[in-house]
């Protein structure tokens, strides 16, 4: 880590952990990836009653300019009530909401074991063969319908998300002001997306958790096997077919499918029929249409952090969103 | 002018490719000057067509607007001044945005300028 943010959190696990003795925070280096958040995998040593600790964390911390303003205390509240439920969420450790500690809110959380790779379907970096990979892709159906099974009242989750009445409105109207909030200029595309989203939207149904960014590189994988999913800044309740649409994205294929084995339908099939549900075509459109629609919110802050000089990233437009938004709101 | 300004650019993506990027060690910075040599790459290639295709758009949006061609005000005689026409070409493309928010469907006419002016404005 570097030297200020060092002493910070010495301070911060200090007050933490209270009397203890030989108390040693090892940091490594900034980890890439994740533009919303900074990163720091570190070590904990300390001395307690005679015998030595050792924890492997990892601190995310809000950039001083993100692609995507959320709450720590939300997504930190969140995670606190999914420890005991049966979902592989990670455990949090603590927290500082104001950033009044740690310089910007932040979260501590376990640091797990096992690798990352964003495009584990097409081989990515351990190449698992063909048939591994649609195992891969199908325990990644199981990890959604987990989260979708997860009783979010028994969890007490409704204590700290909104429950929409209107799951589809609620999300266009979320992400609509994310634009509005964010644009520098004037977004003609994206009014033209956002009225087809509302007059495509589909009535409401069921409520479930929504994770919202489901896809292998927010996955840990031991091996083959799926270990636990990280970055659930963009939780909350909602239509559980907005994930089946995230993750069937066709600006995203390369992350979920693998070509002649897994594509959408073998997707939408498999989650049909392991949970019941029917997710009615139209439907799957618009939430595919509104990921796309978040993605260009997203990359439009990612603009204006950039254009107000508060992050290192150089950032170019958002015009392949555009051209991919209105080609699949074209008449069909 | 030799170096144009395209290769000048150019040049600068160059030394951040070949005598910085090796030299960065930590990741998070190494990703960061791969995002910053794109950058130079689309700057370098793109600057000589900004005036041409914001005229070529301005242009564009009075039809799709039913509005008289403005005459634009001039940098040096002939050519446009970018400000002048950036500030313009605000306007009409936030006119337009209006009448997209009224909620009726969109003409074929509109959805074509849309998918052009992305072509343009990259």
């Amino acid at each position: 880590m570097v030297g200020e943010l060092d002493a910070a959190m010495e301070g911060f696990v200090r007050r933490r952990l209270g009397d203890v003795s030989g108390l040693r925070v090892e940091g490594e280096a900034r980890a890439i990836g994740g533009q919303s958040r900074e990163n720091w995998p570190f070590d904990l040593h300390w001395q307690d009653g005679g015998q030595s600790h050792h924890r492997q964390l990892f601190l995310r911390r809000d950039p001083v300019g993100s692609v995507l303003e959320t709450d720590r205390r939300v997504e930190f509240e969140v995670l606190r009530r999914l420890h005991d439920q049966p979902v592989r969420a990670p455990e949090v450790v603590w927290l500082d909401a104001d950033g009044s500690e740690l310089g910007r809110p932040a979260m501590v959380m376990t640091r797990y074991d096992g690798h990352n790779d964003h495009f584990i379907l097409q081989g990515g970096v351990g190449r698992p063969d063909e048939d591994a990979r649609v195992g891969i892709a199908s325990q990644m159906v199981d990890l959604m319908i987990e989260i979708h099974a997860l009783d979010w009242r028994g969890a007490g989750l409704n204590e700290v998300m909104a429950v929409p009445d209107d799951p589809a409105t609620a999300a266009i109207d979320e992400w609509a002001a994310v634009v509005e909030r964010q644009s520098l200029e004037p977004q003609p595309v994206l009014a033209e997306i956002e009225q087809w989203l509302r007059r495509n939207r589909p009535e409401p149904g069921e409520v479930t958790v929504v994770h919202g960014d489901i896809k292998p590189g927010n996955v840990l994988f031991d091996g083959d096997r799926v270990q636990v999913l990280l970055d659930w800044e963009t939780v909350h309740l909602g239509d559980p077919a907005e994930d089946v649409g995230w993750v069937t994205n066709p600006i995203r294929r390369r992350e979920h499918q693998i070509p002649g084995r897994w594509e959408v339908e073998d997707l939408v099939s498999a989650y049909e029929a392991r949970t019941g549900r029917t997710v009615p075509r139209a439907a799957l459109r618009f939430w595919q249409v509104l990921a796309n629609y978040k993605l260009a919110a997203i990359a439009m802050t990612g603009v204006r952090s950039f254009c107000d000089g508060r992050t290192q990233r150089v950032w170019s437009g958002t015009g392949l969103l555009g051209k991919v938004l209105l080609a699949q709101t074209e008449e069909e | 002018m030799r170096p144009t300004l395209s290769e000048q650019i150019e040049g600068a993506r160059v030394v951040l490719v070949e005598l910085v990027a090796p030299e960065v060690s930590e990741p998070y910075a190494q990703e960061q000057v791969t995002y910053a040599a794109a950058a130079l790459e689309n700057a370098a290639a793109r600057w000589p067509h900004i005036l041409p295709d914001l005229v070529a758009d301005i242009r564009a949006l009075e039809e799709v607007l039913g509005i008289e061609p403005a005459e634009l005000h001039e940098a040096v005689p002939g050519v446009p001044d970018l400000a002048a026409a950036e500030e313009y070409h605000r306007g009409l493309r936030a006119r337009l945005t209006d009448e997209i928010m009224g909620g009726s469907e969109s003409s074929p006419a509109v959805r074509a300028y849309l998918s052009d002016s992305i072509e343009r404005l990259k």
